[in-house]
């Protein structure tokens, strides 16, 4: 599952400026880093599920599987941490479950989630286009920027050809047997896709300098009229996180 | 007063590992028209459009515009370009923003550089090609005629003098294929000229004022779609067919003759 498959254009959120946008996500986000309590992360994982739920109105079970690439590399950096070996002791307690680092574990564990969560809620609430004027807000030199948006656009570009490539191969036999065609097969696809994206950067370079290009990537967005009424809600919640917060330090 | 809006004098072209794309054409484009390019598979149309945009630089020959000499350098080549709309028959090599709203003012801002005229210009045409419901899509999530209508609306934006479309309806559904042909005929009543390329007969002989077929990097012959279409063995060696209407009238014709020679028995 991609996040773009569940990205919303008209979400409720499409027509909020970035920055407004911005204010739900970075505290919470800097919050979850900081905390230590389970229950702050525990809420912001409730708090911003909702949150995704409500303004992309895609459904639950689809959200939840977004969740399953992290949860792979959260369960076993946590399970790193939970076991351990007894290099000297009895064979049959080999390997053991460690008491001591299982509050550790367990930190990380839901502090992971609540930074996902709001990752997520970031992701599908900005486009590619938002984000990138994040960036340039951020001062990030627009070399970055440039590369950033051409790698997403490459990407797509590149995983269609590869798809498109992978089935014309299968049609002709290809990858039928590991040892006979498999390799030889996937490094004719390998060495298909890197020409097909040299040409294509080269079509590109075309298609922008028949449109006035001069190797920038200049565009302009719509305009988002900036209303302080929009701010209030965010600001709200923040508050209530910020509150939150204070307590669970206390 | 100007005939033609862009004059092509011994034009040859020969791309960097040798291979000869045209050889020497000579040809006039006239102003206001609706022309139609015609020719098989490595004719060489599409090297020829590249070069009418300055995007390629021929080997030998030169080309004008309204009668100025076409000038290679920075400033020469952005004025052209203004004037010249180029739209590719690919629109996935074409669309570089990540959005519809931004691909379409992409080269607003590189003609115009203010962000207000920009703005107001994008949502003009946005409301001429009815895109307002994509325009915060990313156009690789677009379906192949959406696409394509995003390409021509950026390319129209600019409002050039002259559009230049290679196979402007390659890859659509009959529907789609029609809904361009409009707008491209509703251009050509705002005064613009238009020149595509396309392997469409039926299309381009109900379509176009006047037709050029090429083959083999030349130019076989240029005219009214009338008088060029008749010769089959031209089209023949073009890799072409006779449009429909023109072989259903002509075997019509043969047919009324035979018919005519049946009745001297019946």
């Amino acid at each position: 599952m991609l996040i773009e498959d569940l990205y919303n254009y008209n979400h409720k959120l499409a027509k909020t400026p970035v920055v407004i946008k911005s204010l739900y996500v970075l505290p919470a986000f800097i919050l979850s880093i900081i905390s230590t309590n389970m229950l702050f992360h525990i809420g912001v994982i409730s708090i911003f599920l909702i949150a995704i739920i409500y303004v992309t109105q895609q459904p639950i079970l689809k959200l939840l599987k977004l969740f399953l690439i992290p949860s792979a590399f959260i369960f076993i950096g946590c399970l790193t941490l939970l076991v351990s070996f007894n290099l000297k002791g009895n064979w049959s307690n080999f390997i053991y479950l460690n008491k001591e680092t299982l509050p550790v574990a367990i930190a990380i564990f839901f502090r992971s989630y609540a930074i996902v969560s709001v990752v997520y809620f970031w992701l599908l609430t900005h486009t590619i286009s938002e984000i990138a004027e994040i960036m340039y807000t951020c001062k990030i030199p627009s070399l970055f920027v440039e590369l950033f948006v051409l790698i997403y656009k490459f990407i797509h570009m590149l995983m269609h050809t590869t798809k498109t490539m992978l089935i014309a191969q299968k049609c002709r036999m290809g990858y039928t047997s590991i040892r006979k065609n498999s390799i030889s097969s996937f490094s004719n696809l390998f060495g298909a896709v890197f020409k097909q994206s040299m040409q294509q950067t080269s079509q590109l370079e075309i298609a922008m300098d028949s449109r006035l290009g001069n190797n920038e990537y200049l565009f302009v967005k719509p305009k988002v009229n900036f209303n302080i009424k929009t701010a209030i809600i965010p600001l709200a919640i923040n508050i209530a996180i910020i509150v939150a917060f204070i307590i669970s330090i206390i | 007063m100007i005939q033609n809006i862009i004059e092509l004098a011994n034009i040859s072209y020969t791309y960097p590992n040798g291979d000869s794309a045209l050889n020497g054409i000579n040809l006039e484009i006239p102003i206001g028209k609706k022309i139609a390019l015609l020719g098989g598979n490595g004719a060489g149309k599409s090297t020829l459009m590249l070069l009418l945009n300055g995007i390629l630089k021929p080997t030998k020959g030169g080309l004008s515009f309204k009668n100025v000499a076409y000038k290679y350098n920075k400033k020469g080549l952005r004025e052209l370009r203004s004037k010249i709309g180029l739209l590719f028959p690919e629109p996935d090599y074409q669309l570089i923003a990540p959005t519809v709203y931004e691909e379409i003012s992409f080269g607003l801002l590189n003609k115009f550089k203010d962000d207000k005229v920009v703005r107001k210009k994008v949502e003009k045409v946005v409301l001429d090609f009815s895109l307002q419901e994509i325009i915060n899509k990313p156009p690789h999530q677009l379906s192949t005629g959406q696409k394509k209508r995003v390409c021509l609306a950026s390319v129209l934006a600019m409002e050039p003098e002259l559009i230049v479309c290679d196979e402007p309806a390659s890859n659509l559904d009959p529907m789609y294929s029609k809904l361009i042909f409009n707008y491209l005929e509703s251009l050509h009543k705002k005064g613009k000229t238009i020149l595509i390329s396309t392997h469409d007969v039926n299309r381009a002989y109900s379509w176009a004022d006047y037709v050029i077929i090429m083959d083999k990097g030349e130019i076989l012959e240029k005219g009214l779609p009338e008088k060029v279409f008749e010769d089959k063995e031209l089209l023949k060696k073009a890799n072409l067919n006779q449009p429909f209407i023109v072989n259903f009238f002509n075997e019509f014709k043969d047919n009324s003759r035979i018919i005519a020679k049946w009745k001297k028995y019946y």
